[in-house]
């Protein structure tokens, strides 16, 4: 019997992907910006889908259904109704939006046609639902509360409901333009940076402000009750924004002058210098987002009456809120998919059509994010030598490990490129930059030589599974997020002045667990480098240019550490040194772009 | 590289040119189809009539925040940053010519582009004071009681509103809405 194909697309607004589904499992699934090179790339996600293709060596007519992840009308109904409901401020907004929604997004089915050739089936699942269905079909969970918080959907802009068994339903909702996630991106841009690309920096920042709630004392925020004037939140979770702080709605701009004004002044320039009034406000913006997320879940606890706790939307990308869930709502395990924004959509909905729509047996459980396209050892050294790229092959695993854990024990920053992409937004040891967390000056290096990026921004640790409590105040058992880089917890006292890389500003890191039956070099690679340091834990950041997606070929990995400070790559079994290949360097920086 | 860019950039000129000059000859011809204007026997107003339409809808790109006017990029330049992985194999000798010809056939584009975009504007504008404008009177007249039921009052003991999605028919699946 032929296997049954499903494939599930997310596109049009941000992060397009794809995921394919054979007999239910899932086989392969990509974001469409690291094949175009385009951050967060909204597009058609034509090369991701042919990326599944291949992978699976069929063509579309083995497809059985397509999955959309949303409702493209009902969120055209919305969009009209802003209009309609602001008229005429949206006058250049409706300019902006309209050509591309009248030539593509409500006109998917003929997208599909056009660009694939396929007239099959064609399914809608909508938005907050994908999203549901990303959290809770792919958990090890048989049955859990879920709760779904993003920017906007069709109309919801968060949810909660529960999942039993191949069945997800979502109870009850908060509609458009009360949004979590806008207030977030209202603020980030406020602080003069990119929406929908740059509210984890926010978040970074934020340790950096006073975290204290109470008026009066030396520590108290004087910005969070200003921005509690913006959100009336209830005791279950529900909220409802102040419109007259924000222009979403009807304009290209995010926060209103009024919002400005609470805030003591104009928005940030983009390049403006980072003042100690902003890392303020970006501390009482997290604080605010986890007074709501954390009083949401408890809500969701006390109707679901469920331990366990699948989370998905944009906002569940906030490790540092993540990191308190377990010990601030009474759920006792947690799951959250690794891709949990709208590409993590594409998974979702194909899933529910397997499951919800088709009726079929519910067999597939993520364990791992590496679903990405793959090169073997073959690949990489017919490509470098075809390039006349200087490099040297590794006699065997224990050479390439010995030799990798000395670079870095050196100092060196270490390019490592193996097996099958990471899914998701973080780097998890397949497309990683790694660096030692003992170096005092690794942070610096790595901001100002290699990433070019603010020097704020703290790194991550990737430390071995068994490993994670001896290094970090962490919930017991360690939840599964854990092994996606989604939960951020203190590091112990003792050990911050010896991992003066991966600890942030106030003591915490965003810790990568790494288990040896799942990727088995990168645990090895870690224990390898444990022995020349004394501690098992690598600085794990992503490989790429700033402004850029993660690398996903081995031109592009080549391309990064030619443009940058990196010292070599390990491409599978091929070592490339960059001062051996003097000819290619070149700046990323000039042109760089967040 | 230098000649090469120069050559590239003239080849994008004439392609320009191209498609000023036919978009000149189909206004002359719709305007005698329709019996307005000076016809054939003069081209001007129709060329500055071209011209006009491609520089507004350049300028309302601009105000629209799109990054310049956009081109297909052709062979002969090449993007700053990285120039080209090393690659020991030649170009063929086709690859001039092609190259050219698409440097000729962006300039083309990037002509109709300008007036597709001023185009559009026109058009969509007409839609959103008619379509959007008499929509959202009508909307005023009833809606602002919908509007705080759909929203919740301020001061309600909760803002959540009854979802209940779920498994539905299959047909429900089936449409974009």
């Amino acid at each position: 019997m032929n296997p049954a194909y499903i494939l599930g697309i997310s596109c049009h607004y941000h992060d397009a992907a794809a995921t394919l589904l054979k007999d239910g499992l899932v086989v392969a699934a990509a974001e469409e910006e690291r094949f175009t090179r385009r951050k967060h790339d909204p597009a058609f996600p034509v090369r991701a889908i042919g990326y599944c293709l291949e992978n699976q060596g069929i063509g579309m007519d083995s497809i059985e259904t397509v999955v959309f992840y949303e409702k493209p009308f009902v969120k055209f109904e919305r969009i009209l109704h802003q209009h309609m409901e602001h008229f005429p401020r949206g006058f250049k907004t409706f300019q902006m939006a309209m050509p591309s929604w009248l030539s593509e997004k409500i006109r998917f089915r003929s997208l599909l046609k056009k660009r694939l050739g396929y007239r099959g089936e064609v399914l809608y699942v909508d938005h907050h639902l994908s999203h549901a269905a990303g959290a809770f079909l792919p958990s090890p969970f048989e049955e859990a509360a879920i709760v779904t918080v993003d920017g906007v959907g069709e109309w919801t802009t968060t949810a909660y409901g529960t999942g039993k068994g191949s069945d997800v339903e979502l109870h009850k909702e908060i509609r458009f333009p009360d949004s979590l996630g806008l207030l977030y991106s209202a603020v980030t841009a406020y602080l003069g940076f990119s929406v929908n690309n740059s509210e984890y920096k926010v978040m970074g920042l934020s340790p950096y402000g006073r975290m204290e709630r109470s008026p009066g004392g030396g520590n108290a925020n004087p910005y969070y009750p200003a921005l509690r004037q913006v959100i009336d939140i209830k005791e279950d979770g529900s909220y409802r924004l102040d419109m007259d702080h924000f222009l979403y709605q009807h304009s290209d701009r995010m926060p209103s002058d009024r919002l400005c004004r609470l805030l003591g002044g104009p928005p940030r320039d983009r390049d403006g210098e980072l003042l100690p009034r902003h890392m303020d406000i970006a501390a009482a913006l997290q604080m605010i987002t986890e007074d709501v997320v954390l009083s949401i879940l408890r809500h969701a606890r006390a109707v679901t009456g469920s331990p366990n706790l699948a989370l998905s939307g944009g906002v569940a990308l906030n490790s540092v809120c993540n990191g308190r869930i377990l010990g601030a709502t009474g759920f006792e395990r947690l799951w959250i998919q690794p891709s949990a924004g709208d590409a993590g959509s594409s998974m979702g909905a194909a899933l529910f059509a397997h499951c919800a729509i088709l009726g079929r047996p519910r067999t597939y459980r993520m364990e791992h994010a590496y679903l990405g396209p793959g090169f073997d050892s073959g690949q990489v050294a017919a490509f470098l030598r075809d390039r006349g790229i200087r490099y040297r092959r590794f006699p065997s695993r224990e050479a390439l490990l010995a030799e990798t854990a000395g670079l870095l024990h050196a100092g060196r920053v270490v390019g490592w490129f193996q097996g099958r992409m990471e899914w998701g937004p973080r780097a998890l040891g397949a497309r990683s930059i790694l660096a030692n967390p003992c170096d005092p000056d690794m942070q610096a290096v790595l901001n100002d030589k290699v990433k070019h990026r603010e020097a704020f921004r703290p790194f991550a640790p990737s430390v071995c599974d068994e490993d994670a409590d001896t290094y970090f105040e962490c919930d017991s058992p360690l939840p599964a997020p854990a092994d996606f880089m989604l939960m951020v917890y203190p590091v112990r006292k003792e050990w911050r002045a010896r991992l003066p890389a991966v600890t942030h500003v106030d003591g915490s890191g965003r810790l990568q667990t790494v288990h040896r039956d799942r990727n088995p070099l990168y645990y090895d690679l870690i224990r390898e480098f444990g022995k020349l340091s004394g501690v098992p834990m690598l600085v794990n950041t992503s490989f790429n240019i700033r402004g850029e997606p993660i690398v996903c070929g081995p031109g592009d990995a080549y391309r990064c550490m030619m443009g940058t400070g990196i010292d070599c790559i390990v491409m599978e079994d091929c070592l490339i040194l960059r001062d051996e290949n003097p000819d290619d360097m070149w700046d990323s920086e000039a042109g760089a772009e967040d | 590289m230098g000649p090469l860019i120069w050559i590239g950039r003239g080849a994008r000129a004439a392609g320009f040119a191209a498609g000023w000059v036919a978009f000149t000859l189909m206004l002359a011809l719709a305007s005698r189809l329709f019996g307005w204007g000076p016809g054939f026997s003069d081209f001007s107003p129709y060329a500055l009539a071209a011209i006009g339409l491609c520089a507004g809808g350049f300028a309302v790109r601009r105000w629209l925040g799109e990054r310049g006017p956009s081109t297909p990029t052709g062979t002969a330049g090449f993007p700053s940053g990285y120039r080209v992985h090393r690659n020991h194999r030649k170009p063929s000798p086709g690859a001039s010519l092609r190259g050219l010809a698409g440097e000729v056939r962006a300039g083309a584009i990037l002509f109709f582009r300008g007036t597709a975009a001023c185009n559009n504007f026109l058009l969509l504008s007409l839609t959103y004071f008619l379509g959007i404008g008499l929509s959202a009177l009508l909307f005023r007249m009833t809606g602002q009681r919908r509007e705080a039921k759909r929203r919740g009052l301020p001061g309600a003991e909760t803002y959540w509103k009854d979802l209940n999605l779920g498994k539905r028919d299959a047909d429900a699946y089936f449409r974009p809405f």
